[in-house]
C-alpha cells in the first residue's frame, strides 16, 4: 500500500516538472506578452513600438484553413538562415522575385500573437505559408489556384477544393466574382461561371492577410520597412 | 512459473485464473472487437490518403475526402479508435492477472462507456470529414467530443488503478504493473491539459508547441508503457525465464518517465519559439535512446535462448517484433529530434514514419501479441487458423517496415529537396515528384496491411463469437492444430 502511494507520488513529480514549466507557466506568462520598443540608438528605423500585426488576422478565414485541413501539407513558420533554406527560398518572403536582396526575416513567437492557435504545419508537401500574403496579387489569384491548382502548376499534387464554389448560371453580364476561366481545361460550359462562397472569400481573406515579416525592434539588418501594398 | 508448484496449488491457480479472466471478459473482448474495426477503419483511410497525396483526383468525391481531412481521420481513427480502446483493454486485463483482483460488478457500466467511447469516435471521425476538423494534431476531433473520451478514460483508469491500489497479491507489484499505471495516470493528465488551454487559451504560435508536446506526451506516456508493459509480461511468461535485470527495468521506466514529459517541442525547432524549448526537447528526444536501449538489451537478455519460441508462439512473436521496433521507434525519434538531423527531416516525411512505427510498429504489434494470448482465455476457444494469423503477422511486419522505411528514407530525400542550397529558387515540383515512389510504396503496404487487418478483425469476430476450436492446447505456429502439451501454460 505504501509501496503504492510512493509510486504514484514519483510519478506525479517526474511529470509535473515538465508539466509546470514547460507547459503551465509559458501558457501563463505568454497572456501577458508586452510590445517591444523601437530603439534608434540600436538602428531601428521605426518610431512606436512593435505591436502584433497578425492581431487583426482573419479569424474566420481562419476557421476554414483548419477545417480544410490546409497545415497537413503547409507550415507556416520560417526558420533562420543556418538552420534550413526558408529565408532564402523563391516566393516564401515579402520580395517574390528570384533573387532576394535579403534573406525573410525568421518568424518569432510576436508574430503570432492575436491568432489563438498558430497553424505551423505538420509537413510541406507544399511551399509555406507564413507570408503568403505576398505570393498572391488579389484574391482572384488565390482563388483560381483553390478552385483548380492544376490550372496554375499542371503538376500540382494540391486538391481541388471545388466545393467552396459555385457553378451557376451567368445572370447579365459577366459577375465581377467569376474566376478567369474562360480558355482554360477548367472552364465551366458556356453560359455558366465559377464563383466563391462566403466561406471561399473568407479563406482567401485569411491567407492573403498572411504577412509575418514587419521589422522587430533590435534587428539593423531587418529594418527595412515593408513596402505598404 | 509454476511450474515447480505441486499438481494441487496449480488447479488452485487456475481456478484463480479463470476467476479473473471470466470478471474482466466482457469488457475486454469489447474493447477489442471494437478496437479492431477501427483499426481496419483507419488502414483503409491510409491507403485513400496515401493514393490522393500522388493523384489527388482519385475518389474526388466532395470535400469529405480530400486529403486534409481524411489524413487526420486516419490518424486519429489509429490512436483513438484502435490504440486507446485497445490498450486499455489489454491493461485490464493484464492489471487483474498481476494483482490477482476478480473485478466485482461494473462490467456493464465499463460496456456502455465503451460503447460511448466507439459512439465519441465516431461522431470525431465523421466530424472531421464532415467539415468539424479542428486542425490541431491528433486533437482534431469537433469540441464536444474530448470531455466525454476523458470521462469514460478516467473510469477505466480509476477501476485499473483500484486494483493495483488493493491488490490480492502484493508480489504482483512489478514491472508491467509500473508502465500500466503510469499510462492510466499521464494519459488523463496530458489530455486534459492539451484541450483545456488549447480550447481556451489563446495561444499562438505556443499553442503549435504544446500541441507537439501532446502529441509526444501520449506516444511516450502512454503507448509506450501499454506496449512495454505488455511485453514485460509475455516475454517472461512464454520463455519461462524472469526478466533479466531488474535494475535495467528500473532505469528504463524511471528515465522515460523523466524525459518524456520534456519532449515534443523539438518538431518546431528553429520556429517562432524561446530557443530553450524545442532545445529542451531535442535533449530529451536524444537521451530516450538510453531507456529505449536499456528496455531492449533486457528484453533481449529475457529472451536468450529461447528464441526458438519465437517461431512457434504467435504471442511472443508478435510481441519479440514489437519489442524490436521499440529502439527502431526511438532511434527514429532521436534522429528526428538531434538538431543536425532534426533540421533536415523537419517538415518530411519522417515525421509521418515516426508516428506510424511508434503507434502501429511497436506498440500494435505488442498488443496484437497480447490479443492473441488473452482472446483465447476469454473466449474459451482456440484461434482457428494458423494461416490466418501468419498472414497477420508477415503482411503487418513488411508492410509497416516498408512505410517506415519509405518514409524515412523519402524524408532524408524530401529534406534535401526543402533545404539544399541548389534549390532556393527552384519550384516545388522536384520535392512533389521525388516523393511520389515512396508514396506509391506507403500505399501499397496500406493495402496489404488492410488486407490482413480484414483477416484478423474476422478471425478475432469469430473468436468472440465463441466459434474458435475447442481443444485444450493452443494453436501454435510450428505444427498445425496439433493437440500437443505445450509449455506455454496451461489455459486456465
Amino acid at each position: 500500500m505504501t509501496d503504492f502511494r510512493t509510486f504514484v507520488l514519483k510519478l506525479v513529480a517526474a511529470f509535473g516538472a515538465p508539466w509546470l514549466l514547460l507547459i503551465v507557466w509559458p501558457s501563463i506568462s505568454y497572456q501577458s506578452l508586452a510590445p517591444i520598443a523601437y530603439n534608434k540608438d540600436k538602428g531601428d528605423e521605426l518610431d512606436g513600438a512593435y505591436m502584433f500585426p497578425m492581431s487583426s488576422v482573419n479569424h474566420s478565414g481562419a476557421t476554414i484553413y483548419a477545417q480544410e485541413g490546409c497545415a497537413q501539407c503547409h507550415s507556416q513558420m520560417i526558420r533562420p538562415p543556418q538552420m534550413g533554406l526558408d529565408a532564402w527560398r523563391k516566393g516564401w518572403g515579402q520580395d517574390q522575385s528570384d533573387r532576394p536582396a535579403e534573406p525573410t526575416r525568421a518568424t518569432v513567437l510576436r508574430d503570432y500573437v492575436g491568432e489563438k492557435y498558430a497553424y505551423l504545419g505538420v509537413s510541406r508537401i507544399g511551399p509555406d505559408l507564413a507570408n503568403a500574403g505576398y505570393r498572391f496579387e488579389n484574391a482572384t489569384q488565390v482563388h483560381l489556384h483553390l478552385y483548380e491548382p492544376k490550372a496554375v502548376n499542371p503538376w500540382s499534387t494540391m486538391p481541388s477544393y471545388k466545393h467552396l464554389y459555385i457553378v451557376r448560371k451567368q445572370q447579365g453580364p459577366d459577375s465581377t466574382k467569376a474566376l478567369p476561366l474562360v480558355g482554360t481545361a477548367y472552364a465551366p460550359r458556356d453560359g455558366f461561371e465559377v464563383v466563391p462562397t462566403p466561406e471561399a472569400e473568407q479563406l482567401a481573406a485569411y491567407i492573403l492577410s498572411l504577412k509575418r515579416d514587419y521589422p522587430i525592434p533590435g534587428s539593423k539588418a531587418l529594418a527595412a520597412a515593408p513596402a505598404k501594398k | 512459473m509454476q511450474n515447480e508448484a505441486s499438481t494441487a496449488d496449480q488447479n488452485a491457480d487456475n481456478l484463480r485464473r479463470a476467476a479473473i479472466d471470466r470478471s474482466v471478459k466482457g469488457p475486454v473482448l469489447f474493447l477489442f472487437t471494437n478496437a479492431a474495426f477501427w483499426l481496419m477503419a483507419s488502414t483503409l483511410m491510409g491507403f485513400i490518403a496515401a493514393v490522393k497525396l500522388v493523384s489527388p483526383g482519385f475518389m474526388d468525391w466532395g470535400s469529405w475526402l480530400t486529403y486534409g481531412r481524411l489524413q487526420p481521420a486516419h490518424i486519429d481513427a489509429l490512436v483513438y479508435g484502435w490504440g486507446i480502446q485497445a490498450g486499455l483493454g489489454v491493461a485490464l486485463w493484464l492489471m487483474a492477472r498481476r494483482t490477482a483482483v476478480v473485478l466485482k460488478g461494473g462490467q456493464g457500466t465499463l460496456i456502455t462507456l465503451g460503447v460511448l467511447w466507439n459512439i465519441a469516435v465516431t461522431v470525431g471521425i465523421f466530424g472531421i470529414l464532415g467539415g468539424g476538423n479542428r486542425s490541431i494534431e491528433w486533437l482534431e476531433f469537433p469540441q464536444g467530443v474530448w470531455p466525454v473520451m476523458l470521462g469514460i478514460f478516467v473510469v477505466y483508469a480509476f477501476k485499473i488503478v483500484s486494483m493495483a491500489a488493493k491488490p490480492d497479491r502484493t508480489e504482483g507489484f512489478m514491472v508491467s504493473t509500473w508502465y500500466i499505471l503510469a499510462a492510466c495516470l499521464f494519459f488523463p493528465w496530458i489530455f486534459i491539459t492539451a484541450n483545456s488551454l488549447l480550447n481556451n487559451m489563446e495561444l499562438g504560435a505556443l499553442g503549435a508547441a504544446i500541441n507537439s508536446w501532446y502529441v509526444h506526451g501520449v506516444i511516450l506516456l502512454f503507448f509506450v508503457p501499454i506496449g512495454v508493459g505488455s511485453a514485460y509480461y509475455f516475454i517472461p511468461k512464454i520463455t519461462g525465464q524472469p526478466i533479466h535485470s531488474a535494475q535495467l527495468a528500473q532505469m528504463g521506466f524511471w528515465m522515460l518517465v523523466i524525459l518524456g514529459g520534456w519532449t515534443g517541442m523539438q518538431r518546431y525547432i528553429g520556429g517562432p519559439l524561446p530557443a530553450w524549448m524545442p532545445s529542451i526537447g531535442a535533449m530529451a528526444g536524444v537521451l530516450l535512446l538510453i531507456p529505449v536501449g536499456v528496455v531492449g538489451l533486457n528484453h533481449h537478455l529475457t529472451t536468450l535462448g529461447q528464441h526458438s519460441q519465437v517461431g512457434s508462439s504467435p504471442t511472443l512473436r508478435f510481441t519479440f517484433f514489437g519489442a524490436l521496433f521499440y529502439p527502431v521507434s526511438g532511434l527514429v525519434l532521436a534522429l528526428l529530434s538531434a538538431s543536425w538531423s532534426g533540421m533536415a527531416l523537419q517538415f518530411t516525411h519522417a515525421w509521418y514514419g515516426y508516428q506510424i512505427v511508434a503507434v502501429y510498429g511497436f506498440f500494435s504489434m505488442c498488443v496484437f501479441g497480447a490479443i492473441y494470448y488473452i482472446v483465447p482465455r476469454l473466449a474459451g476457444c482456440e484461434w482457428l487458423s494458423v494461416r490466418l494469423i501468419r498472414n497477420h503477422f508477415w503482411f503487418s511486419v513488411y508492410g509497416i517496415g516498408t512505410i517506415v522505411v519509405t518514409s524515412v528514407v523519402g524524408g532524408i530525400q524530401h529534406g534535401g529537396g526543402l533545404n539544399d542550397v541548389a534549390n532556393w529558387n527552384s519550384s516545388f515540383w522536384g520535392v512533389v515528384m521525388n516523393s511520389r515512389p515512396y508514396i506509391s510504396a506507403r500505399a501499397v503496404a496500406w493495402a496489404l496491411i488492410l488486407w490482413s487487418n480484414f483477416w484478423f478483425l474476422i478471425h478475432l469476430m469469430l473468436m468472440v463469437a465463441g466459434l474458435g476450436r475447442r481443444s485444450s492446447a493452443p494453436t501454435l505456429l510450428s505444427h498445425d492444430h496439433e493437440d500437443l502439451p505445450v509449455t506455454e501454460g496451461a489455459k486456465a
